[in-house]
C-alpha cells in the first residue's frame, strides 16, 4: 500500500538527513522504525505525510504519488499521531471527534457522535470524556491521541514514538491498543526507541543509521550484530517462551 | 479539581456570553443619548424610532446611529480577523497590524491624499473633513488587498510556515510605514494634516453605506469561520496532524487569512486604524472561553463590539462637545490591559 523509493532529503545542502531510503508496507503489516535519536525517523514520517517537498525519490500510496493525493484521499490513507504533545483546552470528546473531521459535511453527524462515544468507552476514557486535554496525565493524553487516530479509520496508521515518556501501565495500554487494531488488517508504521516493545508488536523492522537504511528484517532475522552496529551497544537476544527479549549494555 | 475546572469552563462560557449580550444592549442604548448635544434617554429613544423633535431624529438617526452601528460592526470585524490570524499562524501575536494590512492601507491613503491629491482637506467650523472620502478609502483598500496578496504570496514560498507569515507581515508593514513617512516628509502642511487625520481611527466618519459594506463582509466571514470551526480546532493538534484530517492546509490557510485580512482592510479603509482590538479581544476571549472556535468566534465578536462601543463612548464624553479619535482610546486603554495579560500569563507559567 505504501511504497517509498530512493528517498533522500536534506534541510540544507551540506548534510543529507535521509539518504536513498526505500521500503514498502503491505496491507495488514506492522512496520517498526528503529534507530538512535536524530537519525531521521521523524523527518521520514513527516515526508510520508507529504508536508515537506521531496526532491529526490518518490512516495506512493496504492500506486498513486503522494503529490497527487487530494486532502480527502490523504485522510483516507493516512492517520497520524505525533509524539506526546501538550494538551489544550479542548475536551477529550471534542479532541477524539476531530478524528472524524474528514467525514463531516459541516459539523459531525449522529454517526460521528455515536462512534466517538463508542470509542471513548471502548478505550476506557469514559470518565475523562468532558475533561480538557491539558488537565489529564501524559499517558491519558497519549491514549486520547491514539484513539483520535484510530477513529479516523484510515488504512495506514503512522505513530511517532507512541510510548515515549509514558509510565509502564500507560505503555502497556498503548501496546495493547496497537495489538488489538492489528487484528483489523490495518497497516502501521511506528517509530520506536524500545526494541523489546517493538518486538512485542512489529512484523517488519527497519533500522536506520545516519539517514540510511541499515537493515530491513523480520522478527526472526533480527541479529545482535545489527542492534550493536546501529545503536553502538553490546546486545544479547534471549529466547523466552513469550518471544525474544533483548538486553544490552554499553 | 478536574471536575470543577470543566464545570467552570462551560459555566464561564455561559456567563461570559450573557454578560456580553447585556453589556452590548446597555452600551448600544446608552450610546444613543450620549454625545455633544444633550439628548435625554427618552428623547434619544424617540429619535431612534423617528418620533418627536425633528432635530433629535436627525441627530440620532443620521449622526449617532451610523456611528454606533459602525462601532459594533468594526469591533466584530477586527476581533474575528484577529482570532483567525492567530489561529492560522499559530501565533498569539498575530493580529491585523502584524500582517501588515493596516500599514498598507495607510500607505494607500497617504498616496491618495498627498500624491494624487484625492482628498483635499476642508475646515468646517473647526472640524476637519476629507472632501473625497471614497476615493481615499478605495485606494487604501486596494493597497491593503495588494498587501495581503503580497504577504500571503511571499509566505507561500515557504509553504506558509507559521513564523514566516507573521515575520513577512511585520517586515512588509514596516516597509509600508517607511514609505508613508517619506511621502509625508515631502507633503504640504494641509495634505499632511489630512493624511494624518485620515489614519486616526474615527467611527464618526462612517455612514450607513459604510456600515452596510462592513456588515456584508463581516457576515460572510463569520459564516465561513463558523462553518469551519472544527477545522480551526483541528489546527490546535499541529500541522502534521491536521494535514491528515482532510484539510488542504495551503488552501485553507490562504482563504482564512484572505478573509481575515479583508475584514481588516475594509474597516481600516473606511474608519482608519483602530489598534489593539484585533490583538487583545481574541486573547482575553481565549482565556475566558477557551480555544474551541465554536465558542471563541461568537464570544470574540461580541466582546469586540462591546469594547469598541465602550471606547467610542469614552472618546465622546472625555472632552465635552468634542470627540477624540477612538483609535487612540483603544490603544491607550488596550496597552495596560495587554501588559496585565502578559504578566498574569507569565505568573501562570512560572
Amino acid at each position: 500500500m505504501l511504497k517509498v523509493s530512493n528517498l533522500s532529503f536534506s534541510y540544507n545542502k551540506n548534510k543529507k538527513v535521509l539518504d536513498d531510503v526505500s521500503f514498502d508496507i503491505k496491507q495488514g503489516e506492522c512496520v517498526i522504525l528503529l534507530g538512535p535519536n536524530g537519525v531521521g525517523k521523524t523527518t521520514l514520517l513527516s515526508l510520508l505525510l507529504g508536508n515537506n517537498k521531496t526532491k529526490e525519490g518518490s512516495i506512493s500510496y496504492f500506486d498513486k504519488d503522494i503529490k497527487e493525493l487530494n486532502a480527502k484521499e490523504k485522510a483516507d490513507y493516512i492517520s497520524y499521531v505525533p509524539q506526546l504533545i501538550s494538551g489544550n483546552d479542548l475536551t477529550v470528546f471534542d479532541t477524539v471527534i476531530l478524528g472524524r473531521l474528514p467525514y463531516y459535511k459541516i459539523y459531525p453527524n449522529k454517526n460521528d457522535i455515536n462512534l466517538t462515544n463508542e470509542y471513548i468507552s471502548k478505550f476506557g476514557l469514559q470518565e475523562l470524556k468532558d475533561k480538557q486535554t491539558n488537565q489529564i496525565s501524559g499517558g491519558e493524553r497519549q491514549i486520547v491521541s491514539l484513539v483520535r487516530g484510530l477513529i479516523q479509520e484510515s488504512k495506514l496508521l503512522i505513530f511517532d514514538e507512541p510510548t515515549n515518556n509514558l509510565d509502564i501501565n500507560a505503555e502497556l495500554r498503548v501496546l495493547d491498543i496497537i495489538k488489538e487494531e492489528k487484528k483489523k488488517n490495518k497497516s502501521f508504521l511506528i517509530s520506536m526507541h524500545d526494541i523489546n516493545q517493538a518486538l512485542a508488536i512489529g512484523d517488519k523492522f527497519i533500522f536506520l543509521k545516519n539517514g540510511k537504511i541499515y537493515a530491513i528484517c523480520s522478527k526472526n532475522e533480527i541479529k545482535e550484530a545489527i542492534i550493536d552496529e546501529v545503536y553502538n551497544v553490546k546486545s544479547k537476544i534471549i529466547k523466552l517462551e513469550k518471544g525474544d527479549y533483548v538486553i544490552y549494555e554499553k | 479539581m478536574n471536575e470543577k475546572a470543566i464545570m467552570s469552563l462551560s459555566k464561564k462560557r455561559s456567563i461570559t456570553l450573557a454578560v456580553l449580550v447585556i453589556l452590548l444592549i446597555v452600551l448600544f442604548f446608552s450610546s444613543i443619548f450620549i454625545g455633544s448635544s444633550n439628548i435625554s434617554f427618552v428623547d434619544g429613544l424617540k429619535g431612534l424610532f423617528g418620533i418627536g423633535d425633528e432635530t433629535n431624529i436627525i441627530i440620532v438617526q443620521n449622526i449617532r446611529l451610523p456611528r454606533i452601528v459602525a462601532a459594533v460592526l468594526v469591533g466584530i470585524a477586527l476581533s474575528l480577523s484577529g482570532v483567525i490570524m492567530q489561529t492560522m499562524s499559530n501565533n498569539v501575536m498575530a493580529s491585523p497590524t502584524t500582517l501588515g494590512v493596516s500599514n498598507a492601507a495607510v500607505l494607500g491613503a497617504n498616496i491618495a491624499i498627498i500624491i494624487i491629491g484625492g482628498g483635499v482637506i476642508a475646515f468646517n467650523g473647526g472640524n476637519i473633513t476629507i472632501t473625497n472620502p471614497y476615493f481615499t478609502s478605495g485606494i487604501a483598500f486596494l493597497f491593503a488587498l495588494l498587501g495581503i496578496l503580497l504577504v500571503l504570496g511571499l509566505s507561500r514560498i515557504n509553504k506558509f510556515n507559521n513564523a514566516t507569515t507573521v515575520l513577512v507581515g511585520i517586515t512588509f508593514g514596516t516597509f509600508c510605514t517607511g514609505l508613508t513617512t517619506l511621502i509625508q516628509y515631502f507633503a504640504s502642511d494641509t495634505t499632511l494634516a489630512t493624511a494624518v487625520y485620515w489614519s486616526f481611527g474615527d467611527l464618526g466618519r462612517a455612514n450607513y453605506v459604510d456600515d452596510l459594506i462592513i456588515l456584508v463582509v463581516a457576515v460572510i466571514s463569520l459564516v465561513f469561520f463558523l462553518i469551519f470551526s472544527y477545522r480551526y480546532n483541528a489546527m490546535l493538534l499541529g500541522e502534521d496532524t491536521s494535514s491528515t484530517l482532510g484539510i488542504n492546509l495551503n488552501v485553507f490557510r490562504f482563504i482564512s487569512l484572505l478573509l481575515a485580512s479583508l475584514l481588516t482592510a475594509v474597516c481600516v479603509s473606511l474608519v482608519g486604524i483602530i489598534g489593539f482590538i484585533g490583538l487583545i479581544v481574541p486573547q482575553v476571549c481565549r482565556k475566558l472561553v477557551g480555544n474551541d472556535h465554536r465558542y471563541l468566534l461568537i464570544t470574540s465578536s461580541l466582546m469586540g463590539a462591546v469594547v469598541l462601543l465602550f471606547s467610542d463612548i469614552i472618546s465622546r464624553i472625555l472632552l465635552s462637545g468634542f470627540s477624540l479619535p477612538v483609535g487612540a482610546i483603544t490603544s491607550i486603554l488596550g496597552a495596560p490591559i495587554f501588559i496585565v495579560i502578559l504578566l498574569v500569563g507569565r505568573k501562570k507559567h512560572a
